[in-house]
């Protein structure tokens, strides 16, 4: 009975033998998706700055745009940066980064020596500054007035600033600009465009900044 | 914020409020889109998010303050899509920047990154 058993076995294995190929090896499990995927982008101008990827397994760092690194869990550490294809950041980030709002724009104004009254250069230049408020619609904008190192006093310098910075808001208020969109403020005297001595009439340092986003 | 589309809100005090490009973004908030929506953000210093769709991220803390030499920018992604570009801040205070997600902690300087984390967990 047994003996019948191995033939009948051995003719079952012969008769498909020719079709019989070597059994592949078997496929390495698909990888899980990342659970979280970090690209370094390439900045414009050409800087590109430096990423850290941490969790409690570990840290890796990226240095070069387009790469990528991928996050499993919270218990595993970061994958090893590789690269990235623009492309495929384009497929995954695209929307994203057409959503990215572009750069804030920042305006000096320049100011007659000791008054709140704009340089005629300043007073020309206003208008591509009201044109920039009202293309982007700001609703957040930075008004900063600056002095030069003449004066009585730091605390003069500082009135003397905010009085600026209230006369740019005034202007902006004229066309239209919500206050509660404006922050206004002086740095008087402390944050001089170039340096100078003490009692320097220097026309650079007397300025309102204006920061439009 | 100023680029709005689709179903987005800003989720203030666990209440979702509606959008619209030019409202202010405050810290706590969270801005949460749906399929096809999206939004940008920027913010005092300069440093501008862009989320994508189907996502939730939380401006969980912000301090800009250089006369005081007071930096902080806490954005948590709780999932979805997220592209941050820095501004001042990552100049002057990188280490003030902490981008967290679900799976590990990003540090920058001076930087343009995206970041996806998965809506899906198993």
């Amino acid at each position: 009975m047994k003996y019948w058993l191995t033939v009948i076995c051995l003719v079952a294995l012969a008769s498909c033998g020719a079709k019989r190929i070597p059994a592949p090896p078997p496929l390495p499990a698909p990888p899980a998706p990342p659970r979280g995927l970090v690209v370094l982008l390439p900045e414009e101008g050409g800087r590109t700055g430096v990423v850290t990827v941490s969790n409690r397994a570990g840290a890796v760092e990226m240095t070069v745009g387009n790469t990528r690194v991928a996050l499993v869990d919270a218990n595993t550490a970061p994958s090893a940066p590789a690269p990235i294809e623009p492309a495929e950041i384009r497929r995954i980030f695209g929307a994203a980064l057409d959503a990215l709002p572009p750069p804030e724009l920042v305006f000096n104004l320049y100011f007659r020596l000791g008054t709140t009254a704009l340089s005629a250069e300043s007073e020309a230049a206003l208008p591509a500054l009201l044109q920039a408020v009202q293309d982007r619609k700001s609703t957040l904008l930075t008004v900063t007035g600056h002095t030069d190192s003449t004066g009585t006093s730091r605390e003069s310098n500082y009135r003397l600033g905010l009085d600026r910075a209230n006369a740019v808001a005034q202007r902006l208020r004229a066309i239209g600009v919500d206050p509660l969109s404006l922050l206004v403020r002086s740095h008087g005297q402390d944050e001089p465009l170039v340096a100078t001595p003490p009692n320097t009439d220097e026309p650079r340092n007397r300025r309102v900044e204006v920061i439009v986003r | 914020m100023k680029t709005v589309r689709g179903d987005t809100v800003i989720v203030r005090k666990n209440t979702p409020l509606r959008c619209t490009e030019g409202a202010h973004v405050f810290p706590g908030d969270m801005i949460r889109t749906q399929a096809g929506a999206s939004a940008g953000v920027i913010l005092l210093d300069g440093t501008r998010l862009a989320v994508g769709e189907n996502s939730e991220v939380v401006i969980q803390g912000y301090m800009f303050d250089p006369p005081a030499n007071k930096y902080s920018l806490i954005v948590n992604i709780v999932r979805g899509i997220c592209v941050y570009v820095s501004g001042k801040m990552g100049r002057l205070a990188p280490k003030a920047v902490e981008i967290q997600t679900p799976t590990g902690v990003l540090g920058t300087r001076g930087t343009a990154l995206a970041v996806k984390v998965e809506s899906e967990w198993p």
